[in-house]
């Protein structure tokens, strides 16, 4: 079990969690005599700090759904707790502070969208005099200004989804949860909803971001977590990913004594150059450092060198201006959200 | 309660937008428009018609001609008819020749055209307005509706109610052959066309009552059963759709409470049937109302009744809905649960019927046995109250087709009506018990009743013959037994006379002893008597019987004739009781419009008349009565649901009261010291008078109150038969329970009491509900009418049973599906 680990708090962290999850279990059963059983959550630890956005990752079937669900009431756990906003996950009381954007929304087809809005408010018991009020500014916020007096069932999927956080944020909610709310939306329309995610991040207002398209969580999200068939495989800040799964292929080649290809490349400590030189005045320049030649073409060289500080960095250009060596492109190998989650899940199935 | 509301406006939203609202409501509209052109006048009655008033023309031509010179009014009649009528007359009766005319309506007859022409010669005379003439009519009592418009002025009158006036004076002249009719008609109308095939002569009272009983029943069967099934298949996918998951999640993550969403969503769901439930029955009220003038607010009842009858349906539907989330599994489950009902409707129907005939409809306490009579007319008996086991008491003498008959008769339901049914007495002297038995081989003969006797010891009853169909009533005294007929005939049969060889031993029947049917002499005997008979259905039952009285004419002497010279008639065998104290008879009577009690006394060996006072039973109609005397108090259960009581010596009524619940009477009876009367209700209610300490009658404290179907007394205890054959004996001083006799009934009458009938109980019975509606109806119509003969009102069962099942069944269903939907995982 990976437990939360440094748990940094953002800027303007108050002390409180949004979200505190701890052992928290589900299974499932099906069938009335002979009941198959099915285990969802085995065990999930993890808390969301109070104004932050929260990505929660994972691969199809993962737990993601089941998690959310638990924490909105939808459906009960079978063991562990399971806390929002200092209230147990699923009360009524809770539900109050919590606005939802649910995946593959379906909004009644009668309605339009100022209906919706009051049906929706109204459910979350705001009057419909305070929805009235409210609107203007959320649908401009949502950018739905023109188009709310139209029946829902003209909408498209992205005024659907806009729509959907509209109603969300009717009851000005303490945290907002989104399932997957750029799915299915033009890339427009998702720099847009990035940029609703960070104005509420500016309101004090918690995101809690479930979603699988891992350049948005990494645009957005301070801390993700990742959960694999049941289990969490991370929770952290997104800029220590790499770190994270460095010192996991480590610890793993400790344990085996096997090199894994994958996670050399992702070696955050790797510079990629490429140059134009005298191939004899290359090699003098990379004298003493632990490089590797990945491309020649004629005088052009691709160059993969180990370098941990930035002031060798710097001795290195030196070195190959000196000796009149010209330099095409530097850069630091970073790893991606998306390398680092493939490695995590995949290192997990390859040992299962 | 605001996320709640929401939701219900919601589903009205919802309703509206649907276009199915819209076709139906269509539908609707164009009932409504078919409807709004049919509209009602009520005009005064003036037509003379052959058949409906006039039944024996060539009576009327007799009393025309041969009143003509004697009879002012008869004359002036006759001087207003055409020359070419009255010629034809005066041949129609010269054909006669003064003879008793006959009915004659043949096609070939000649003389029918002459006849149905004077008809049409009266109706000319009605509308001449100068037919009236004081001096004419100036000897004549005239009806009160004639001498209301004299007094208006008879030239002062309308058409119409000149008309009217004129056809009261020529009803008046001829009595008994031209019938005055109703005073108004009821003429329909579809916009400016007459609907002659709708026409009616029903009073518009009559004709109110009619519809409100009528229109329920018509849109109940035909037009809800379309709707309601529309309105399932249309409904069905509101649940399933709310619950998909991409709306049940944002519903279900909104702080409201899953029970109440489901109840709302529910109650949403029955917008779309309420929508069209009002429109339809205001537009059907407001029909009614403007066209046909009938303002009957209970019709409006209809609007929440039919709400109920869809949510009944609707429950179910959504519990599928929800369980399964599929409409069409929802529809499918809903037929079949109609299906269902249906048929455990009816199943519960056909076994009531059966199980209703063999219910005890008449007890006899014999001793420490029992006889009873069940609703069928056979003979029960048992060996003893502890047996707990009824035993055929005359079944096994019956004849093989005699026994198929019964058993058809049980299964079809054919009821004999109570007033047919003699009481089994039992004699303490002789220790012999006297019943009657129905004959049901002969359809025709059904209201003939076998006699049969039996020892008191062993209780094997043999059948000794046939009781007279005439006979209506059967009293044990000192003597022996008292008969006394329909044409008020008193008749003695001394015990020492009825014949013994019924009481052999088994074996002599073997010996032939049915061939000798000494039956017949009995019949024989009291049929001889009739004469004076003033009912002609009698006369006709007389001529049927007829060819038996030269059979047997030995036994003549067997019974003594008591009288009365100048006798009363029984129309019916609950309207004559004998008085075991002073041996005294009373026979209710009906004629000319009164309502009398005559009092028989024996005086030198013959019964006479000796008193006789009027009874004001505030009805102006005829009423049904049964009437009980004993002790020195007479009790008159009059139709209408009044009870009076007389006091037998003064003939003075000493109170006249109605009981609590205004049911038809079915029962009445008297134990023979004259303290304790008891009246048995249509509703199975059992009602007693303490003469010595109640003033007026209560409903008595005994068990199964509702369900009781016979009672009895016998010396100072009170026997009830409840449960169908549950048979309880109480000390009616204090009511406490003394002895139950508890027969476990057939495996039928088990499986009917204790699974058909809980099943039916806890099932809808949507198909019933125009019941509630008629009843709510007819209750707003009037609340009592002293001329309504409740006896001949159908009897029915608690008329909001079916509501409450229904809402019984309507909140358990939506419990349940709280209860899945609380607990369930989405």
């Amino acid at each position: 079990m990976i437990q939360d680990s440094e748990q940094k708090p953002p800027k303007g962290y108050d002390g409180d969690l949004a979200i505190s999850v701890n052992d928290l279990r589900k299974t499932y059963s099906e069938g009335l005599v002979f009941r198959k059983k099915f285990e969802a959550l085995k065990g999930i630890t993890l808390s969301v700090n109070r104004g932050e956005i929260f990505g929660l990752l994972g691969p199809n079937g993962a737990g993601k759904t089941t998690l959310v669900k638990i924490l909105l009431g939808i459906i009960r756990k079978s063991g562990g707790d399971a806390d929002m906003l200092g209230l147990p996950a699923g009360s009524r009381e809770g539900r109050k502070l919590v606005g939802y954007l649910p995946e593959h929304l379906r909004v009644p087809q009668h309605l339009t969208g100022y209906q919706a809005l009051e049906l929706y408010g109204n459910l979350s018991n705001v009057p419909s005099n305070q929805v009235r009020k409210k609107r203007g500014e959320l649908l401009e916020l949502v950018g739905l200004a023109g188009r709310a007096k139209d029946g829902v069932k003209k909408y498209s999927k992205g005024m659907l989804q806009r729509l959907g956080l509209a109603q969300a944020l009717l009851h000005d909610p303490q945290l907002v949860v989104m399932d997957e709310p750029t799915d299915g939306l033009d890339p427009r329309a998702r720099a847009e909803m990035r940029e609703i995610i960070r104005q509420l991040q500016h309101r004090g207002v918690t995101v809690f971001l479930n979603s699988h398209l891992l350049q948005e969580v990494e645009m957005v999200c301070q801390r993700v977590a990742i959960l694999d068939k049941g289990n969490l495989r991370y929770c952290g800040e997104v800029s220590e990913i790499g770190q994270f799964v460095r010192e996991q292929a480590q610890s793993q080649q400790a344990v085996d004594g096997i090199e894994t290809a994958g996670l050399a490349e992702s070696d955050p400590s790797a510079v990629e150059i490429r140059i134009i030189g005298d191939p004899i005045k290359v090699n003098e320049c990379f004298q003493g450092l632990d490089f590797e030649v990945k491309s020649k073409t004629g005088n052009e060289f691709g160059v993969s060198v180990q370098l941990d500080e930035q002031s060798q960095v710097d001795d290195l250009i030196d070195r190959l201006r000196a000796e009149k060596i010209s330099l095409i492109s530097l850069e630091r190998r970073r790893v991606s959200l998306e390398d680092a989650f493939l490695q995590i899940v995949d290192e997990q199935s390859s040992k299962n | 309660m605001r996320p709640y509301l929401a939701i219900i406006i919601d589903s009205f939203r919802a309703a509206l937008a649907s276009r199915v609202l819209y076709v139906l409501l269509g539908l609707i509209t164009i009932l409504l428009l078919v409807l709004a052109p049919i509209h009602l006048r009520e005009v005064m009655d003036w037509k003379i018609q052959f058949g409906e008033h006039v039944k024996n023309p060539r009576l009327l031509v007799t009393q025309l001609v041969e009143k003509k010179d004697s009879r002012p009014d008869v004359k002036r009649i006759w001087e207003r008819l055409p020359t070419k009528s009255r010629d034809g007359m005066l041949e129609i009766y010269a054909k006669n020749d003064g003879d008793e005319p006959k009915q004659s309506r043949g096609p070939g007859n000649p003389d029918l055209q002459t006849l149905l022409g004077v008809i049409e010669d009266l109706n000319e005379i009605i509308k001449d307005p100068t037919f009236y003439d004081k001096e004419t009519w100036k000897d004549r009592l005239l009806p009160t509706e004639a001498e209301e418009l004299i007094e208006e002025g008879p030239e002062s009158l309308n058409e119409e109610r000149s008309r009217r006036l004129n056809r009261l004076l020529i009803s008046n002249s001829f009595p008994a052959t031209i019938e005055a009719g109703s005073p108004t008609a009821m003429d329909f109308y579809f916009a400016v066309w007459k609907l002659e095939f709708l026409s009616s002569s029903a009073t518009r009272q009559q004709f109110k009552t009619g519809v409100s009983l009528v229109i329920p029943y018509v849109f109940d069967k035909f037009v809800l059963s379309l709707g309601l099934l529309i309105a399932i298949l249309v409904t069905a996918n509101i649940i399933p759709e709310t619950f998909d998951p991409g709306s049940l999640n944002l519903l279900l993550s909104k702080p409201i409470s899953r029970s109440a969403l489901y109840i709302s969503k529910f109650i949403g769901g029955c917008s779309f049937i309420a929508l069209c439930a009002v429109y339809l029955f205001l537009g059907v009220w407001l029909w009614l109302g403007l066209g046909l003038g009938i303002w009957d607010k209970a019709f409006l009842w209809s609007i929440p009744l039919y709400i109920l009858v869809f949510a009944i349906y609707y429950s179910i539907s959504s519990l599928v809905g929800l369980t399964y989330r599929s409409a069409i599994m929802a529809i499918v489950v809903t037929g079949l649960f109609w299906a269902i009902c249906f048929g455990v409707g009816s199943i519960h129907g056909f076994l009531h019927t059966r199980t209703q005939n063999f219910q005890v409809v008449d007890v006899t306490p014999v001793g420490e046995k029992l006889v009873a009579v069940n609703a069928v007319g056979s003979l029960l008996s048992t060996d003893s109250i502890k047996a707990n086991a009824w035993s055929p008491g005359a079944e096994a003498e019956l004849q093989f087709e005699e026994q198929q008959a019964i058993g058809v008769a049980t299964w079809f339901g054919v009821l004999m009506e109570d007033d047919l049914r003699l009481s089994p007495v039992f004699d303490e002297t002789t220790n012999r018990v006297y019943a009657p038995a129905f004959s049901v081989v002969n359809p025709f003969g059904i209201n003939h009743q076998e006699f049969h006797v039996a020892d008191a010891d062993t209780m094997k009853f043999k059948k000794i013959g046939r009781f007279p169909r005439d006979l209506m009533a059967m009293f044990e005294t000192a003597e022996g037994l008292l008969f006394v007929t329909s044409n008020g005939r008193i008749s003695n049969l001394p015990y020492d006379q009825i014949p013994d060889e019924a009481l052999e031993p088994e074996t002599k029947k073997q010996g032939g002893s049915k061939k000798t049917q000494p039956a017949n002499d009995i019949e024989t005997q009291v049929s001889e008597d009739k004469e004076t008979d003033e009912d002609p259905k009698s006369q006709n039952d007389q001529q049927s019987t007829k060819p038996k009285i030269t059979r047997k004419q030995k036994i003549a002497d067997r019974v003594q004739k008591l009288g009365p010279a100048r006798p009363v008639t029984v129309k019916r065998r609950g309207n004559v009781d004998y008085n075991q104290s002073n041996g005294e008879i009373a026979i209710f009577n009906y004629r000319n419009n009164r309502h009398i009690v005559h009092i028989f006394a024996m005086e030198d060996g013959k019964y006479k008349k000796s008193r006789s006072v009027e009874i004001d039973t505030g009805a102006t109609a005829r009423m049904r009565c049964k009437l009980a005397y004993q002790g020195n108090t007479i009790i008159i259960a009059v139709g209408n649901g009044q009870i009076i009581s007389v006091d037998a010596t003064t003939m003075k009524e000493q109170q006249g009261y109605l009981p609590e619940t205004q049911f038809a009477m079915q029962t009445l009876r008297g134990s023979k010291n004259g303290r304790w009367f008891g009246l048995l209700c249509n509703n199975q209610t059992l009602w007693i008078l303490d003469t010595e300490n109640d003033s007026s009658m209560s409903k008595a404290a005994v068990g199964g109150q509702g369900t009781i179907s016979a009672f009895g007394f016998q010396d100072n205890s009170l026997w009830v038969v409840d449960r169908s054959d549950r048979v309880t004996q109480y000390d009616p001083e204090t009511m406490t329970k003394q002895q139950t006799f508890s027969p476990g009934g057939t495996v039928l009458e088990k499986a009917y009491r204790y699974v058909v009938k809980p099943f039916y109980t806890i099932c809808p019975k949507p198909s019933e509900f125009y019941r509630v509606v008629s009843h709510l109806s007819a209750a707003s119509d009037s609340k009592y009418d002293r001329n309504v003969d409740l006896t001949r009102v159908p009897k029915s069962t608690d008329p909001f049973s079916p509501l409450w099942s229904g809402l019984i069944f309507m909140v358990a269903m939506l419990g349940l599906a709280c209860i899945v939907f609380h607990y369930k995982d989405f």
